[in-house]
């Protein structure tokens, strides 16, 4: 569905990604994983079109994307949940899913797919008509996913879903992507929580310094003593001060 | 190297100027001695604009301030050569006034609100009749003393007189500390500060000095047309100052004066009907801001720097004095000492206690979220200690408090037996913490060796005045200052870059230069924030050979915050884990490694409920 | 004799056009970040168009309100294209500065264009006051505030319940969000200069009766400015609250204290706002969101 060849992106004088290649296949969950700084979020912020790459190039479903502008890329079927949600915080909750389905005309359609989306996220009905910015960090991430469904994607992107939330809620939210995938969705997700992302995906990526370094399946990650290193670090370390403490 | 020298430039062109009279007929004679009174305002408002980077729409306003002053003081009996100075500090209060809201205001709203200062000013002018004539006017008279000056040539050569001393002057001023500071205020303000950069002082500084120029050169104005009247200096006069500044090319003094010269010429260039020339100037200056944003000086430099005015590219100095670190007393040190000497005194230090920062129960909230949760820590003297934890774990917020930048809810901050509270942001670096930034946070338009002189900022003996007529002291500072910085960056490994721009270097050596911007202060703890951050392998490991050297060859303490892990635990003695704002681990690198807790903040937690994926 | 509440009356009509510039201010502002100085220069192309169309080739006045308002919204897509748009990326500082160049060079222009002396429109209607409940009014000064409100309930409508108004509020509170949504930025930034020309045209036309056509008239809308600032800069409410206090004030001081004075006053009061509390008098709370 998706297909990342060889992209370089340069993010402030800085080399963030450099000769990313890998494929998000069609009604999977993809997971890219990575210490902070890694570069996931890069990566993302490239395919939806806000970061354009000095080179390699971006597919889907085999046509070109990855010099589009954003709103462009959203209307080929590319929609993307940002970290920290990025709602409309002084728009109510109806508004905002409201706002989501702006590329599409048909509004019995649009109707229906509010319907269905209120029915993952109950409780985003009966806040419906309060500002987004009072909703709770759980509420609000269903609220940016809910908000990224009106547009009918086929691609859903999702940065960082369980930033600032508790581990139950994190939870929640995995289940319902899960759910999602299981209708038809092609996810790829970022994260930092690296155990709850492996625990739903079907293949992962790991980064680091803006390389791909490991991909594989969850299990055969869990067990590779890399995987551990490229969070937790495992160079040699150089002389250290003589080990009597004070 | 061989540059042609600014000076030889500048000599030239004020001999040619200086024989204008011989070859000259009296309208340009008239016409340069206007264009020599607009450079004065001119150079003043390019300190402030240019170089303080705050935008004034009021120019004129302050100008028509020093017309109006010194003329109705000449109206009244009083000298010219006493008037005109008053006439200038008058308008150099009026700036103060309007730069102490500067610090809250900015961008749009300081462009306004100088705007309405200037609107003020001519609507006063217009009205007080009594005093200023109104809508007729004042006249204004030439000084008649000690010889008569009426004659254009004669009054043109005090102008030119004048001008050259105030130009004079404004170098002086940006080739300094104080020109360093001004250029930091375009940047980010916490930056500035950690370098003991008062923030309200300089922008009110700056303020000050732009509008005296204004006076001075109003002072001058009058008697050159002989008449004032409020319509010289209404609010399109001072958006007309802005476009002279941009077009020779703001931040370099030379620019404005090219600026004045152009801008008086241009009506005789186009010799049309008088609005058009308006038009005409408006175009030019759209026409700047999108394709030439540097003006005509930003295109000369591009070429080989010929014309530049470089700051602290003079001569280095091996002082054979030590100089004293500071003027004010930091804690615990002695004036005298040189940094060297304290060094070594500080070395057999009394007491056992080494503990030398503690951070003792501190919380901190903004609005609903806390970001620090009763956190306790101490660094030892001596030692590499490192904060992790996941991201928004709240280590940046950790730094902040240590460095004042933020107020925390509860809980203090204590630094060699010297509790915080109340202690302000800019004098952090004096008491011997100093610190990197994410960003880098490199000021723009200095070269490296100048940024890196900026670390140096609180530290020197020569006051404004000293420094405006570069007295014996300030030059002597100016080149220990450039001395020491140097060395710094030799101890990085980067002096071949010492004179280059710093923003146009490369990332990896920007941060090197930010790192020997915070060390040249000497400083007794160095933070490190983020300091690998898209630094490449080879440059990692150059890195953590540095912070090992300034630990154990220089006692410096390193507090670190990092992501990378191999840096992290190659380098540290202790390391602190932070998640949620709370202390969830602290010890040796290899306890911290293995700890289940710490895994588990950075992997996730370990599966438990059955949670089956279905 | 002056009865207070006439000047009362006045000062609130007066208000209302002072919020009517500072709305479309605001409007600009909270797309695109900037600040639009070129208020009254718009202004001034209006009403001197006015008068070109209306006084000097005798045209129908409808035809000439109606070109005049058009010509004003070409001149702002030509403002958004050529002059703020190439400047998107660039430091805050260049698009302000080109703004008080497109100021001097409109002015210029109009100058050029026009000559400097000044000009008289006929009034639209009578001036002849009439009095409702005790207050002295004229048809002008009502019809001014009618239209006033008019658009001030149109803008509210537009925004709370069309699609594209709740499109350019979403570009007002997150660019970045708002263009992943599928919304286009650029045509956003041309829509809101699109309606600042029908505002800022609309005023001129309205005034140029009442002030005359003269090079400078557009400096009057630097109260556009002081009330923006006043209000907060954040909503319309706030800018209308804010406009008719400082058009009551306004006119209160020309009368009671001095002419000369009325000025100084209104920016007496920016600086002092400034100076203490730079986010505007009016509380949040107070304000209609929009």
């Amino acid at each position: 569905m998706l297909r990342i060849k060889d992209i370089e992106v340069f993010y402030s004088k800085v080399k963030a990604l450099e000769g990313i290649s890998f494929q998000v296949p069609s009604q999977g969950i993809t997971a890219l994983l990575g210490a902070n700084g890694a570069g996931k979020t890069t990566a993302l912020r490239t395919i939806c079109g806000l970061l354009r790459p000095s080179k390699g190039v971006i597919l889907l479903e085999n046509d070109e994307i990855h010099m589009l502008p954003p709103d462009k890329i959203v209307r080929k079927g590319i929609s993307m949940v940002s970290e920290g949600r990025r709602l409309f915080s002084e728009m109510t909750v109806s508004e905002n899913l409201e706002i989501g389905s702006f590329i599409r005309k048909n509004r019995s359609e649009i109707k229906d797919d509010l319907r269905t989306i209120l029915g993952y996220f109950p409780v985003l009905r009966e806040r419906s008509s309060q500002r987004a910015a009072s909703l709770s960090g759980g509420e609000q991430q269903m609220l940016a996913i809910g908000r990224a469904l009106m547009s009918r994607p086929k691609v859903l992107l999702l940065d960082e879903p369980s930033l600032g939330l508790a581990p139950l809620v994190v939870g929640e939210i995995f289940k319902i992507i899960k759910k999602l995938n299981h209708q038809g969705m092609t996810i790829l997700v970022v994260e930092q929580n690296a155990r709850m992302a492996l625990r739903y995906s079907h293949e992962a990526y790991v980064l680091e310094t803006g390389k791909i370094v490991l991909n594989g399946r969850p299990e055969d990650l869990l067990s590779n003593e890399d995987f551990y290193n490229a969070y937790l670090g495992g160079r040699k370390p150089i002389a250290q001060k003589a080990q009597s403490t004070i | 190297m061989s540059l042609i020298k600014p000076w030889q430039v500048c000599s030239i062109l004020i001999f040619l100027l200086m024989l204008t009279p011989l070859w000259a007929d009296s309208y340009f004679v008239y016409i340069f001695s206007l264009a020599l009174v607009i450079s004065i305002a001119a150079v003043g408002l390019d300190i402030l604009m240019g170089y303080a980077g705050q935008i004034c729409f009021g120019q004129a306003g302050f100008m028509a301030l020093g017309a109006y002053t010194t003329a109705y003081l000449v109206n009244h009996g009083l000298s010219f050569w006493l008037s005109l100075p008053i006439g200038g500090i008058l308008s150099g209060l009026a700036g103060l006034m309007i730069g102490l809201p500067a610090l809250r205001i900015k961008g749009h709203y300081l462009a306004l609100a100088t705007m309405s200062f200037a609107y003020i000013i001519y609507l006063i002018l217009l009205h007080w009749e009594g005093v200023t004539g109104g809508p007729r006017g004042m006249p204004a008279l030439r000084p008649e003393w000690p010889i008569s000056f009426t004659e254009d040539t004669r009054f043109f050569f005090i102008i030119l007189g004048i001008a050259i001393a105030m130009v004079a002057l404004a170098r002086n001023i940006v080739a300094s500390k104080y020109g360093r500071a001004f250029m930091s205020l375009q940047k980010d303000e916490i930056v500035s500060k950690s370098m003991g950069i008062n923030l309200l002082k300089y922008k009110t500084l700056a303020f000050m000095i732009s509008s005296f120029y204004a006076g001075i050169a109003g002072g001058l104005y009058g008697p050159l047309i002989g008449f004032l009247d409020p319509q010289s200096f209404s609010v399109i006069e001072s958006a007309y100052f802005l476009l002279i500044v941009l077009l020779g090319g703001r931040g370099t003094i030379f620019g404005a004066i090219l600026g004045a010269f152009i801008f008086v010429s241009i009506p005789e260039l186009v010799r049309r009907a008088e609005h058009f020339q308006e038009v005409i100037y408006g175009l030019i200056f759209l026409a700047i801001l999108i394709y030439m944003p540097s003006g005509i000086m930003g295109i000369f430099s591009k070429y080989k720097s010929l014309f530049t005015k470089r700051l602290g590219n003079g001569k280095l100095l091996k002082p054979l004095i030590s100089m004293p670190m500071s003027r004010s007393e930091p804690v615990g040190l002695s004036d005298t000492l040189s940094p060297i000497q304290e060094k070594q005194l500080f070395s057999s230090a009394e007491g056992s206690d080494r503990t030398f920062l503690q951070v003792m129960n501190v919380t901190m909230r903004f609005g609903g979220l806390v970001a620090l949760n009763d956190l306790s820590f101490k660094i030892e003297e001596g030692e590499v200690f490192s904060l992790i934890g996941p991201n928004g774990a709240g280590k940046t917020t950790a730094l902040n408090v240590i460095t004042r930048l933020y107020e925390p809810k509860n809980g203090e901050v204590i630094f060699r037996g010297e509790n915080f509270i109340g202690v302000k942001s800019d004098r952090i670096i004096e008491r011997g913490i100093s610190r990197t930034f994410q960003n880098v946070g490199l000021f723009e338009g200095l070269t490296a060796l100048e940024n890196v002189m900026v670390g140096l900022h609180s530290f020197g003996q020569s006051g404004f005045f000293q420094t405006v007529v570069k007295s014996r002291t300030a030059r002597q500072g100016e080149a220990w200052k450039r001395w020491r910085a140097l060395e710094m960056l030799r101890w990085v490994n980067i002096d071949d870059v010492a004179f280059h721009v710093a923003t146009d270097l490369p990332y990896g050596k920007q941060k090197l230069i930010g790192i020997a911007r915070a060390l040249v202060s000497e400083p007794r703890l160095l933070i490190l924030d983020e300091p690998a951050a898209g630094l490449s392998h080879h440059e990692g490991e150059f890195l953590m050979e540095l912070i090992r050297r300034l630990c154990d060859e220089n006692g410096c303490s390193i507090l670190l915050v990092e992501h990378d892990m191999d840096i992290v635990m190659g380098v540290s003695d202790r390391i602190l884990v932070l998640n949620f704002g709370k202390k969830i681990a602290e010890g040796r690198p290899e306890q911290i490694r293995n700890d289940p807790l710490v895994v588990e903040a950075y992997l996730g937690e370990e599966e438990i409920e059955g949670d089956a994926s279905d | 004799m002056i009865n207070f509440f006439d000047l009362i009356t006045y000062g609130i009509i007066l208000g209302g056009i002072y919020a009517i510039c500072a709305i479309g201010m605001i409007l600009i502002f909270k797309a695109t970040d900037i600040i639009s100085i070129v208020q009254g220069e718009l202004m001034a192309v209006g009403a001197y168009c006015l008068y070109s169309f209306a006084v000097v080739l005798k045209w129908p006045l409808g035809l000439s309100i109606l070109m005049a308002i058009a010509a004003v919204i070409i001149l702002c897509l030509f403002i958004e294209r050529f002059a703020l748009r190439p400047l998107i990326g660039a430091p805050l500082w260049n698009s302000i500065m080109a703004t008080v160049a497109l100021m001097i060079t409109i002015q210029a222009v109009i100058r050029v264009t026009w000559g400097p002396e000044h000009f008289s429109v006929p009034p639209y209607m009578s001036r002849t006051p009439f009095t409702i409940s005790g207050i002295r009014l004229t048809y002008e000064e009502s019809t001014i505030f009618v239209v006033c409100l008019i658009y001030v309930l149109l803008l509210f409508l537009f925004f709370k319940y069309t699609k594209i108004g709740k499109a350019m509020r979403a570009v007002q509170l997150d660019k970045e969000a708002a263009a992943l949504m599928g919304i286009s930025v650029k045509k956003v930034f041309s829509l809101v200069w699109i309606m600042n020309g029908i505002l800022m045209g609309t005023i001129g036309v309205l005034m140029a009766p009442i002030l005359g056509v003269y090079p400078t008239m557009g400096f009057i809308m630097i109260k556009g400015f002081i009330v923006a600032v006043i209000g907060g800069f954040a909503s319309f409410g706030g800018a209308i609250l804010a406009g008719l206090l400082l058009g009551v004030l306004e006119t209160l001081s020309g009368v009671y204290i001095s002419t000369a004075m009325k000025d100084i006053v209104s920016f007496a009061v920016l600086i002092l706002v400034l100076l203490i509390k730079p986010t505007g008098l009016i509380p949040e709370i107070v304000t209609k969101r929009v």
